[in-house]
């Protein structure tokens, strides 16, 4: 079975190596531990749009190269 | 007659570099030495396992920038430097503005080593998100604006990104063929003429006792958080149910005392304020800028109480303590119950403490999903919990611009130095690149008898109650590490005065006196905890002896006398240092301007 290609938890593309856990027998595949920790204590998700909306009332962006 | 050391130790490994501990800095600080791509041979001991251990999971504090964005990279010095480490100048001396200042200007030294390992510190843009505080006077915290929208004269500390950073740093060290040794606590530092040449270091699962031959150690055991019980826990659970590792019993400090370095400030104990059912967060320091307080009667305390204590609560340095302060002028705030309550918060500010919730060390984000979950909806009260020593200060003093201790070729980062964790990775860079030039011109010590004696003493020390037989009665060491707790919590905790004081430290001696000789561990398992009770019960000493030499009350509730309630001006800059000599502790006033 091809592995899906977004995160369980946050929906978000998987780039990189994904993480890969097994709760209970079944397989749960995630973008980064972040995202299974996440969700392996039921914290609702935060969508893509929280997160930027999150970003432009609080934070600002930094280039340091 | 002195014994062989090969009969005195299990295995002798000799290393160049030694980095007892391997949480964020001590990780950090191996890859650097061995990144630079010269001939070293590095060693990281660990007491729990390299990938999951360290008090810090994520990078939350690791990598704070400061003040304004221009301000990167500049040199600063004098009252600039203490006002460019946030909180600084509440701290009127009790940290040190000039390596903080060395710090600061090496801000994203460690960034290429997180990028090549591959952590979400960057956006996919490559830009950092930095969260912006602001600051008023000595008061810095939450995010404000101004009638314009825009946020008042803002600061910058990042954004808690990098959440499985220890999960990749630990696992870099071991591709890159670093020496990790997990399961291993260090016992004690070996020292020849004032210098550390090595450690000695037990490997908690098998038994075997390690002499560590060192040209150069560092010391990354984290803070001290085994100092007070969890309240809301049951025995045993209640001593490990705390807001960093569990692991962090002081071993270091005591290692380093024992050697001849100095401690610092151990009356400061740190505290935070948690409420039971998450919503508003503990470890992760930046959840507090995003949620507003209430009492019971749901008044904001920010309203109520606009220029003190309670609220503008300030991300890390010094934790959350503004919150629960105790205030003799003001008894209401303290009466009042704190509730935080997650259905008066704004989306973001939801998503925002989500996200810094998962840089916590996973235990306590499973002890808010016993407390009721991230899901609760309703206001919860806010409790104070006494987190231990080192997150603000307190701890292994630092006695040169390279970080080194008094213990020549001892050096010290992170959170056992008491910088708290802010800084910890720009320490361990700089440390790092220190000795590896340190190196090429030093040679291994020989070891002499006095060395073996050392290292003789705490074989004998160390293994003592392991299968002890006593006349009358037997000590657990869990059950006395409680015990110990609960004087601690009685007699010195946040309201601290004079005769109270003094009965924990009779209490604490009588313990050393009556009780230690009287452990008793049946496998190497209780024989690490025995260990570990030891080393709290001296940490504890320090602490209640420096609470009561500082006749004042400083950071409150870090530091809060209630027969000394005012911050005394001649206390500023003050630090209280203790110092073994002869076996003996000795404890002095020196400033650190």
């Amino acid at each position: 079975m091809a592995e899906p290609d977004n995160c369980e938890y946050c929906g978000r593309l998987i780039k990189g190596a994904s993480e890969i856990r097994t709760r209970r027998g079944k397989r749960h595949v995630y973008c980064s531990e972040f995202c299974f920790r996440l969700h392996f204590y039921d914290a609702p998700a935060i969508s893509y749009d929280d997160l930027q909306n999150m970003y432009r009332l609080r934070c600002i962006s930094l280039k340091l190269d | 007659m002195v014994t062989k050391l090969d009969n005195l130790v299990d295995g002798t490994i000799e290393t160049d570099f030694l980095i007892i501990g391997g949480g964020l800095v001590g990780s950090m600080a191996a890859l650097r030495a061995v990144q630079s791509g010269k001939n070293i041979d590095v060693t990281v001991i660990d007491k729990a396992r390299m990938e999951y251990s360290g008090d810090g999971v994520g990078i939350d504090n690791f990598l704070q920038l400061p003040l304004h964005k221009e301000d990167i990279g500049k040199d600063v010095s004098g009252s600039d430097a203490r006002k460019a480490t946030f909180g600084a100048d509440r701290m009127k001396g009790l940290k040190s503005a000039r390596l903080d200042a060395i710090a600061l200007k090496n801000a994203h030294i460690s960034l290429p080593i997180l990028d090549e390992i591959g952590t979400h510190v960057r956006e996919d843009d490559g830009s950092i998100k930095v969260v912006q505080g602001y600051r008023k006077g000595t008061v810095w915290g939450r995010l404000e604006y101004d009638e314009n929208g825009k946020p008042t004269d803002p600061l910058f500390g990042t954004f808690s990104r990098g959440s499985d950073l220890k999960v990749k740093l630990g696992t870099a060290v071991r591709k890159k063929g670093i020496r990790v040794l997990d399961r291993t606590m260090l016992t004690s530092i070996i020292t020849k003429d004032g210098k550390a040449i090595g450690a000695t270091a037990l490997n908690v699962r098998t038994g075997e006792f390690l002499f560590l031959k060192a040209r150069v150690l560092l010391l990354a055991t984290g803070a001290m958080t085994r100092l007070y019980p969890y309240p809301w826990a049951p025995f045993p659970n209640r001593l490990f149910y705390t807001l960093m590792s569990p692991v962090l019993d002081g071993g270091g400090h005591v290692g380093a005392l024992n050697a001849g370095a100095k401690l610092y400030c151990m009356e400061m104990c740190t505290v935070y304020v948690v409420s039971k059912g998450m919503n508003h967060s503990s470890g992760g320091g930046a959840c507090n800028w995003f949620f507003k307080m209430y009492n019971s009667k749901g008044e904001c305390l920010e309203d109520k109480y606009p220029e003190k204590i309670v609220t503008k609560a300030g991300g890390m340095i010094p934790g959350v303590n503004f919150l629960f302060a105790p205030d003799m002028q003001n008894a209401g705030a303290e009466r009042d119950v704190i509730m935080s309550a997650k259905g008066k918060a704004t989306p973001d500010e939801v998503a925002a403490v989500y996200f810094v919730a998962a840089t916590e060390p996973p235990k306590a984000l499973k002890f808010h999903q016993l407390a009721g979950g991230l899901t609760n909806e309703n206001p919860v009260e806010c409790v104070p919990v006494l987190a231990g020593i080192g997150m603000a200060t307190g701890g292994v003093l630092r006695e040169n611009e390279y970080s080194e201790t008094g213990v020549k070729n001892l050096f010290a980062a992170g959170n056992v130095t008491g910088s708290g964790s802010t800084r910890g990775f720009t320490w361990a860079c700089l440390i790092a690149d220190h000795v590896l030039e340190l190196i090429q011109d030093q040679n291994q010590e020989t070891i002499g008898r006095d060395q073996t004696e050392q290292i003789g003493e705490t074989r004998k020390w160390v293994f003592a109650p392991l299968s002890r037989k006593t006349a009358y009665y037997e000590i657990n060491p869990l059950e006395l590490e409680d015990y110990v707790r609960q004087v601690n919590y009685n007699y010195v905790c946040i309201h601290k005065v004079k005769p109270r004081l003094e009965r924990a430290i009779a209490l604490i001696r009588l313990v050393k006196k009556g009780a230690v000789p009287l452990l008793v561990a049946n496998n190497i398992h209780e024989l690490m905890r025995a260990i570990e009770v030891q080393n709290i019960i001296e940490i504890s000493e320090l602490h209640a002896q420096s609470s009561l030499i500082r006749e004042e009350s400083r950071l409150v509730p870090i530091h809060y006398r209630e027969d000394y309630p005012e911050l005394d001006p001649k206390w500023d800059g003050k630090i209280i240092t203790a110092r073994k000599v002869a076996g003996q502790v000795k404890y002095s006033v020196e400033s650190l301007y």
